[in-house]
């Protein structure tokens, strides 16, 4: 009798945890083509594209190259350590040209696996810092740089490294020597599978003010990326897999977040930029978690992308009281697969990917 | 113990169900929005455009107003309201609002219009027009005379059948021959049961003029057909399997032979062939479950989507590989529930059950 109860529990549990995890997953979701215009890929960037960030005078700078092998290498493609960490640039301004390799730091030379970036803009210098979460070999970083334009080069500012830093994302510049940092898991091996699977919630949201990091969301699980809004007011976070995108109200100073609000996207959402000059937001992302996956031990395998622009339709203090859900660009993995990153500049689009090429669209329609 | 085995067996049953009707009834799909041009209604519309045929010189005959009748209880009241119509819209001249044809006087009070057809005589430019036409004892398919200079229809023959059990489109291959779909078998509140159980009661009808056949039985979740450009094959689709199912055609008897199944991978309605680029175009619901809600309350706005299938196998076997576009999507709020969609010199036209028309230029 014990044991019947108990086998029943168990099922019952089981059952719950595959509905939950079969929405998020997109067992049956293909990957549409659709375009805002003529599209293309951009040279010579093919081993991934995570995440982009762009500064106000259109200059696209983009994580490359993730060696996802530190994360359960036996449930990956071999082919991901020889991935090579690079960080490459692209003007929107000149978009006939290929992206550029940007030269690293001596110290990370051999020890850059990027995966989340942000960028400061500082506005009398115009200096560019960039804050780029890298996954090395001792643990996780995240590396504060500073952009010579001149010599394309990248040279060490400041690495920062913390213990609640379990699984890195992204990252989001405070200033010069502070940010917000977001782990998508608490385990970094194989271990980490569990987590979704039982629903375990080990994850921290953690603020950094040049000295202390503290967690300032504890105890949720997912939390992928992160973004500002324009007035400084509200974070945006992702959850890819229950398909939302999370709206704090945020107290600046304290850096104390309180959810406000969360929009249901309908399908795993991964990076998210907030445009500044019309306050929507674009994510990259993915109609099926499960071709991703396939598409992650195979790289050879497809996975299909797809942008959603959420346009917001609110009063100035709540912007997305009301809004609206677009999706400029699809693709069935043969342009772009696994779409992870999209940014919008003049109407333009610049997409990335977790592990394959970006692509390059005009915005027509 | 015998007790158990059998409450087992339904629970797993039903679980199986609700596996299978799932990923069609998308309860988590959102409708997203985006364009291939500027997209906009076309007036006088409002009240459904559920099918559309349109000829090779860019006329498009629309069929509006259907009342569906299956458990009426359920639906929302102003549905049975509804004016059964057939509309032309020329894509020639878009600008230009969707003009009412003139129905028979026979059919002029009992018509609930459903799958429209065509067929026009190459050398002499005769038009007829095939509609289902749910009456109110039968499913009749109306065949009728097109007459240009007065736009109105005549009829030249009501087809009835034992066989048509729950009509939903109709393909012309011949000025008096078609294939009719019949989507299920009850009619009424039964239909959900046949639905949720998975009942195999739908068919494929061919009548040659004089005597009907049935050419596939003990199908379940057909919807609408469209013929391939050489006229050799049929494509017929089944709406909560989001599949194709491709056909080849016995010139002997009009037989179908069953070739391949594409998955569409959302919930299609109907299929237009487009005899210039042999891609096949789809209305289609990215979630049966807010469609079914706006059923119940038309204010309540259900997505639409047009999906593209574009053939890229060689000339025996055209969708052995194919590519899926789907060049626009709406969230409801420009047209609710698209039924159907066609394609005409980078134009388009997108029909709904019971809302708008919307005619799109394709410029991406």
């Amino acid at each position: 009798m014990f044991l019947k109860t108990v086998a029943f529990i168990l099922l019952a549990f089981l059952v719950q945890r595959a509905w939950k995890l079969s929405l998020g997953f997109g067992t049956s979701n293909v990957g549409y083509i659709n375009r805002p215009g003529p599209c293309r890929n951009v040279a010579p960037i093919e081993t991934g594209s995570e995440d982009i960030a762009v500064t106000s005078n259109g200059l696209a700078f983009i994580s490359s190259g993730m060696q996802l092998s530190d994360m359960c290498s036996s449930a990956v493609d071999a082919r991901f350590s020889q991935f090579v960490g690079r960080i490459y640039v692209f003007d929107f301004q000149n978009s006939k040209q290929d992206a550029v390799e940007v030269s690293l730091p001596k110290e990370l030379q051999y020890n850059f696996s990027p995966h989340g970036i942000d960028l400061l803009e500082d506005s009398e210098t115009g200096e560019i810092l960039l804050f780029v979460v890298n996954h090395r070999k001792i643990g996780e970083f995240v590396e504060i740089l500073s952009y010579q334009p001149e010599s394309r080069s990248l040279s060490m500012v400041r690495s920062v490294t913390h213990e609640l830093f379990t699984s890195l994302n992204d990252v989001l510049a405070i200033d010069r020597n502070s940010f917000l940092a977001s782990n998508d898991a608490y385990f970094r091996s194989c271990w980490r599978i569990l987590e979704p699977l039982l629903g375990l919630r080990w994850c921290n949201f953690i603020y950094f003010d040049g000295t202390v990091g503290q967690s300032i969301i504890e105890n949720g699980h997912d939390f992928n990326s992160v973004a500002l809004s324009r007035n400084g007011k509200q974070v945006y976070l992702t959850r890819p897999s229950e398909m939302k995108l999370e709206i704090y109200n945020r107290s600046k100073g304290t850096e104390t977040l309180k959810l406000h609000q969360s929009i249901n996207v309908g399908m795993a959402v991964d990076n998210v930029f907030s445009d500044q000059s019309t306050g929507d937001l674009w994510l990259g992302s993915h109609p099926s978690l499960a071709l991703l996956t396939k598409h992650l031990s195979d790289i050879d395998l497809r996975a299909p992308s797809q942008v959603i622009r959420i346009q917001p339709l609110g009063p100035q203090n709540d912007p997305f009281n009301t809004y609206k859900l677009f999706s400029p660009f699809g693709d069935d993995g043969e342009l772009v697969s696994g779409s992870s990153s999209a940014v919008h500049f003049k109407d333009k689009l610049l997409i990335g990917t977790v592990a394959h090429k970006v692509a390059y669209c005009e915005v027509q329609s | 113990m015998i007790l158990k085995a059998i409450v087992l067996l339904i629970a797993l049953f039903a679980l199986q169900r609700v596996w299978q009707l799932s990923p069609g009834f998308g309860i988590h799909s959102k409708g997203y929005i985006h364009r291939p041009g500027p997209c906009r209604t076309v007036k006088p519309i409002q009240t459904g455009s559920e099918d559309i045929t349109l000829t090779d010189n860019g006329i498009a005959f629309i069929s509006s107003g259907l009342r569906l009748n299956l458990c009426k209880q359920l639906f929302d009241k102003k549905i049975q309201q509804f004016t059964g119509r057939i509309y032309k819209f020329n894509f020639n001249d878009p600008a230009h609002a969707a003009v009412e044809v003139a129905l028979p006087r026979e059919l002029e009070k009992d018509f609930n219009p459903h799958g429209v057809s065509h067929w026009k005589d190459a050398s002499s430019d005769e038009l007829w027009l095939f509609v289902v036409n749910h009456r109110k004892d039968n499913d009749n398919v109306e065949v009728m005379k097109y007459n240009h200079e007065l736009n109105s229809l005549s009829l030249v023959r009501s087809v009835q059948s034992t066989m048509f059990t729950s009509v939903n489109d109709i393909l012309a291959v011949g000025p008096k021959s078609f294939y009719a779909s019949n989507d299920g078998y009850f009619h009424g509140c039964l239909r959900s049961l046949e639905v949720v159980v998975g009942l195999a009661l739908g068919s494929v009808v061919f009548f040659d003029g004089v005597t009907a056949s049935l050419v596939v039985q003990r199908q379940s979740d057909l919807n609408s057909m469209a013929l391939s450009e050489d006229g050799t094959r049929l494509f017929l689709t089944k709406t909560f399997e989001q599949q194709i199912n491709i056909f080849n055609i016995s010139k002997e008897n009009g037989n179908l032979m069953f070739d391949r199944a594409i998955d569409v991978g959302v919930s299609i309605d109907n299929i237009y062939a487009d005899p210039v680029s042999e891609d096949l175009w789809l209305g289609a619901h990215s979630s049966m479950y807010l469609l079914s809600q706006h059923m119940t309350n038309l204010d309540a706005k259900a997505p639409s989507k047009v999906v593209r299938v574009h053939p890229l196998g060689l000339e025996a076997d055209r969708f052995e590989s194919y590519e899926l576009h789907s060049p626009f999507g709406d969230d409801g709020r420009l047209i609710s529930r698209s039924s159907s969609a066609v394609y005409y010199q980078e134009q388009m036209l997108v029909g709904s059950i019971s809302d708008t028309l919307v005619f799109c230029d394709i410029i991406v």
